[in-house]
């Protein structure tokens, strides 16, 4: 967190201010009229009390006066009410437009780089960091207009009044701007110390509360709830310091408001009294008036010292923000035209090349794929095997549009790069090792946002020989799946998924190991829903089991990104050695199980 | 409103330094007031007396210039000693709280628990506590202090004048007692839905994003995008009459606290004019009004966001009252060879799908055993059963022919040494890190285990190698890969050596032939104790005694090499 990336964080969040602008307005408008007003009440206070006093007018005289004060009362109210509400309404508005830009952002960036993260992280920043940023727009940005324009404004009526008391405020008006430094500066780098502090100190009491199964397996709680104690003990002596200082800045500005009230009231009291004569003469309207004005001079500069945490939260959530949308997006795949619907699926790939990261030139790292041809017929059933990094997981995300990449892949005879990804992707389907619940309905796991009829999506439930799932949830389609699927065992989960995969017709599946985290029950299930699709739908398929390999059209074997045997399996088994020896100890790894088994 | 009173009761064990955060608070409210007051009296007083050169002459402006100025320092030093303590004490309670939540927490059962071990239920629970933090300082401390000031000020006032003293009296009271009220009642409503609505959203954000890849193969982002741009409109509604409320929390300051001045104004006028008082004093009756809102300013916001503390408070309360897993004080003072044997056990979370069905298994001390099967076969239960993490709906799991529940809680440790399935890296050193497991071992003792379990290859990622069990782990520090998690838990292993070892997917995330290294290493180190391996991979099969495969719960088959 250095200085620089701090000072950018802050001058982008000003530029995301734009769409709030009015409300900011409203709310800055309705502070100063606010203040203004104030002036004006203590004007009228303060003339009918001298009229009262010194003058022994009658309560009668003043009824309209008391009026006065009632109507500037309320409208007081008003703009108190409208200054919150408008700044509240520019934090919101300012907030979904950052909040879009974000998942806007996520979305380019697309589902490799979130899987980088757990997808909490980035759905922290989303969420919550975007909250952070509420309090800076609606209170602190808006405050600190006021905290120079108020002032400026009383300053402008008090010096008619008497040039002293003027001077007393002017002297101590350029001292604001180092107030405000040093309230800014101080209090800041407390409040951020402190916020830090208490951050870290949350930090840890999470560690210890998700370690706790660890702690008392090796019984060790006891011990660890001194060191909480320890460890919050310490950040208590550590913050009070900070904070010691911290206070003291704004006590210097409390002490200058205090002690403006002192000196104005007895620089009056003496002027009264004749003890003092430079000041020329001065009536009880005048000293009364601007004695209520003295406290509300510092108002403004005070308040804006309450809100500073607000600004350092703002500018760390921006910091946080910012290192999401400066990520560099995957360019130059996805072109304009449809895919061309009408002609058979073929896949031609020739010389395809991956480099691990997306901006990094590819010279420096080793590449995930090298160079590799090969091309697919329509409706073949393909098998890619290779052991774990050879490059599997990454062939098939770049085959779907979620890599960028070098060479050339045709799809029926038409160029990935040119065709519109969402077209391309109109024609797959795709399921994973872990099968994917979202929070909703099976109805919505199934339909997934597409507009499908309810019976389409039975229908493929039962091809995907999940009955069994819908006989147990109470409501049928309409039943909510826990989070995760916690109310699903892992084999009905991925039915589910496989259900979602199937429920519209496709020319290409795509199987990344589809059973490997299943039972052997699911996963007859799941194969037997598999052996149903139709012959000219092309299949590619990941996966570490001999059994299934005898079936393939053709075999892809990968090893460190390269292709190392391509051919149907018989001809592999015959001809090729890198696939003769990845067999083998397949088979071997096999063995020891059913030993295991036997 | 009970679930508050029970975290109050924490208060107790610093009551010096809350009671003087609240007794500070009340000095710098009076010293505020007492500034104004003074002032507008004092000018008032001079500027009649100043009329004529012969009262200007006598009057004694020392004592009411004094107490200006004491007020003024007075109400400066107040405010920064009060800070300090209400901050000190905010502190302390805090530290307090957390202390007393985790020891709460030791002992609930771990099958309650379970709930909550996804991060996201956690952090609210962090969350929670964080919001109970401030009960002191945003509504205790105000609450009391607007109290006392009240009745102080309207005594001070009814010196003067009893109806005006009647009337801020009642004032104040009708605002100490309606706005908590209101506020509460206004606020708890908008409160409560932006609570779920907040908790909703994350979960839409959280599974949009986990579904990216779906998302854009089945072109949905675009329907998942609106659902959540909706349900952030719902949060936003729920917002924005929260901060209306807060708007007319203080409209409604604003306006009591001018109309009150005016009403002290207009009934003293007539006062004074009837003589009762003289016009200083109704100038420092009308300022001390003004002045003495003050107090009274923070009770809307205070009240408008109680549900959300108490619902947090209420949450809390939950998790620690809920079942715990007893063990008997006193320990059995058996000791332990390694025999352990399950007897027809039955065991799940749901009656209906029992995860783990009337299985038996033997295990005789110092043999070593294998337990294959697929995820969700029910092997990770067997070693929470074992554990005391989970209780078995029938049947019963014995060492030594002594049931596992009569074993006190650390003699059932001692007797086992477990490496779960997943390792917690705690953000510490290296060293913390292992002593977790032997508090007492000493530098070389650790370092020879660290270099056992080809954990020193974390030197190389740390620029300055001088002291590797110094390195810090987790967060902040070192992330662990998935192979260096498993040699940190095998080396907590290999620290406390025990009768009984019992390993969950040891080699997970390690290759093949580090795996056969490190598994000869456990082994060796656990010479003659009992094992129970659970694995889906065949690597060290060969050392095991005895091979068992699970599915659906129950024992399938088994093989004795």
């Amino acid at each position: 967190m250095s200085h620089s990336t701090q000072k950018h964080a802050y001058r982008w969040l000003l530029q995301q201010i734009k769409p709030a602008r009015y409300w900011l307005l409203a709310s800055l408008f309705s502070g100063l009229l606010s203040g203004v007003l104030l002036i004006v009440q203590a004007a009228v206070l303060a003339r009918m009390i001298h009229a009262l006093v010194m003058e022994n007018a009658a309560r009668s005289e003043l009824t309209g006066a008391f009026f006065q004060v009632l109507v500037l009362v309320i409208a007081r109210g008003i703009c108190a009410w409208v200054r919150e509400f408008s700044g509240f309404r520019a934090g919101a508005r300012v907030r979904v437009t950052v909040r879009a830009i974000l998942l806007q952002k996520l979305q380019c960036l697309g589902p490799l780089v979130i899987a980088e993260r757990p997808a909490g992280s980035w759905s922290a920043i989303a969420v919550e960091q975007v909250e952070e940023l509420q309090a800076f727009i609606a209170r602190y940005l808006p405050q600190m207009a006021l905290a120079v324009m108020v002032p400026a404004v009383m300053l402008a009526v008090a010096f008619p009044q008497s040039w002293v008391v003027g001077v007393v405020f002017l002297f101590t008006a350029p001292l604001i701007p180092i107030f405000m430094i040093l309230v800014g500066m101080k209090a800041a780098e407390a409040n951020r110390r402190n916020f830090q502090a208490l951050s870290r100190l949350g930090g840890f009491f999470l560690d210890r509360l998700q370690g706790l199964e660890t702690l008392r397996l090796f019984q060790r709680t006891g011990f660890a709830r001194e060191q909480l104690n320890q460890a919050s003990e310490d950040f208590r002596i550590k913050t009070m310091q900070v904070l010691r200082l911290a206070f003291l800045s704004s006590t210097v500005l409390e002490f200058f408001a205090s002690v403006s009230i002192a000196v104005v009231a007895v620089f009056l009291g003496m002027t009264f009294l004749g003890h003092l004569t430079f000041g020329g003469q001065v009536s009880l309207y005048t000293g009364l008036f601007l004695l209520l004005l003295a406290p509300e001079y510092y108002q403004p500069l005070r308040e804006l010292g309450t809100h500073y945490h607000a600004k350092a939260k703002a500018v760390a959530a921006t910091e946080e923000i910012l290192d999401v949308l400066n990520r560099p997006e995957p360019q130059g795949h996805g072109g304009q035209l449809p895919y061309p619907v009408e002609l058979p699926l073929s896949i031609s790939v020739n010389n395809l090349c991956v480099s691990p990261r997306i901006g990094v030139p590819a010279k420096k790292h080793p590449l995930l794929l090298d160079r590799l041809s090969f091309t697919i017929e329509p409706g073949a059933r393909v098998g890619i095997i290779g052991r774990s990094g050879a490059g599997k997981t990454t062939l098939i995300n770049t085959l779907m549009g979620f890599w960028q990449y070098q060479g050339d892949i045709i799809l029926a005879g038409q160029p990935l790069c040119a065709t519109s990804l969402t077209s391309w992707r109109q024609q797959i389907a795709w399921l994973g090792q872990q099968p994917l619940i979202i929070h909703g309905t099976l109805y919505d796991n199934i339909a997934f946002g597409r507009p499908i009829p309810r019976v389409q999506c039975l229908d493929a439930l039962n091809r995907a020989q999940g009955k069994d799932i819908l006989a147990r949830l109470p409501d049928g389609l309409d039943s909510v799946l826990k989070e995760q699927g916690g109310n699903l065992s892992v084999g009905q989960a991925q039915r589910i998924a496989l259900a979602r995969a199937l429920v519209l017709p496709v020319n290409l599946l795509i199987l990344d190991e589809p059973t490997a985290s299943l039972d052997a029950v699911s996963e007859a299930l799941v194969n037997e829903a598999l052996a149903t699709i139709a012959a000219d739908c092309t299949v590619l398929t990941i996966t570490h089991r001999l059994s299934q390999l005898n079936n393939m059209d053709q075999i892809l074997l990968l090893d460190k990104g390269r292709l190392v045997a391509n051919g149907s399996p018989a001809v592999l088994a015959r001809e090729s050695i890198p696939y003769q020896q990845f067999i083998s100890k397949l088979d071997e790894q096999e063995t020891i199980a059913r030993v295991a088994n036997a | 409103m009970r679930d508050l009173w029970s975290f109050l009761k924490l208060y107790r064990q610093h009551p010096g330094l809350l009671w003087l955060g609240i007794l500070l608070a009340i000095v710098t409210l009076l010293a505020s007031l007492g500034l104004l007051a003074l002032s507008g009296w004092f000018i008032t007083a001079t500027a009649i007396a100043g009329l004529s050169a012969a009262t200007a002459h006598v009057f004694n402006f020392f004592t009411p210039g004094a107490g200006v100025r004491g007020f003024s320092i007075g109400r400066t030093a107040a405010r920064y000693a009060e800070r300090l303590v209400s901050h000190d004490a905010t502190f302390r309670l805090l530290s307090q709280l957390r202390s007393w939540f985790f020891g709460r927490l030791i002992p609930v059962s771990r099958q309650q628990l379970g709930h909550y071990r996804q991060g996201e239920l956690l952090d609210r629970l962090v969350a929670d506590i964080d919001a109970l933090d401030q009960l002191y300082l945003r509504l205790l401390s105000p609450l009391l202090a607007a109290i006392v000031v009240t009745g102080l000020f309207s005594l001070f006032l009814a010196c003067f004048s009893t109806t005006i003293a009647l009337v801020v009296f009642a004032i104040m009271v009708l605002w100490i007692v309606s706005m908590p009220v209101l506020f509460y009642l206004l606020g708890r409503k908008s409160g409560e839905s932006m609570g779920i609505r907040q908790a909703q959203l994350r979960q839409l954000v959280l599974d949009y994003l986990q579904s990216m890849a779906e998302q854009q193969i089945y072109a949905s982002d675009a329907r998942s995008r609106a659902t959540i741009a909706q349900c952030e409109q719902q949060l936003i509604t729920d917002q924005s009459r929260m901060a209306a409320l807060e708007g007319l929390g203080s409209a409604l300051f604003v306006i009591a606290s001018g109309a009150s001045a005016l009403l002290v104004l207009y009934i003293g006028s007539g006062q004074m004019h009837s003589g009762l008082f003289s016009g200083p004093v109704l100038v420092m009756m009308v300022f001390a009004v003004l002045a003495s809102f003050e107090a009274l300013m923070p009770l809307p916001v205070a009240f408008q966001f109680l549900s959300h503390t108490r619902h947090a408070a209420s949450r809390l309360r939950q998790v620690v009252n809920s079942a715990v897993v007893v063990f008997v004080e006193q320990p059995s003072g058996h000791l332990v060879s390694g025999e352990i044997s399950f007897a027809d056990v039955s065991c799940g979370y749901e009656q209906d799908s029992p995860i783990i069905n009337k299985l038996s298994l033997n295990i005789n001390a110092g043999s070593r055993i294998a337990l294959l099967g697929k995820t969700g076969c029910g092997k990770s239960t067997l070693i929470r059963l074992l554990s005391r993490a989970l209780e078995p709906s029938s049947g019963s799991i014995t060492l030594d022919g002594q049931d596992i529940r009569q074993f006190s809680e650390q003699e059932l440790y001692q007797a086992v040494t477990f490496v779960p399935q997943k390792t917690h890296v705690f953000s510490a050193t290296l060293r913390e890190n292992l002593q977790l497991a032997a508090p007492d071992a000493d530098d070389e003792s650790l370092l020879q285990v660290v270099r056992c379990c080809g954990l020193d290859g974390l030197a190389v990622a740390r620029e300055d190698a001088t002291d590797l069990l110094e390195t810090w782990l987790g967060q902040g520090g070192i992330a662990l890969s998935g192979g260096e998690q498993r040699r940190l838990a095998i080396a907590r292993a290999m620290l406390k050596p025990a009768p009984i070892l019992v390993m969950d997917e040891p080699g997970e995330g390690l290759d093949q032939h580090s795996e056969k290294a490190l598994m000869k290493a456990i082994l060796d180190a656990f010479k003659g104790s009992t094992v129970i391996m659970i694995t889906h991979k065949a690597v060290v099969l060969d050392q095991m005694d005895g091979i068992y495969r699970m599915e659906g719960g129950s024992l399938l088959s088994s093989k004795t090499c």
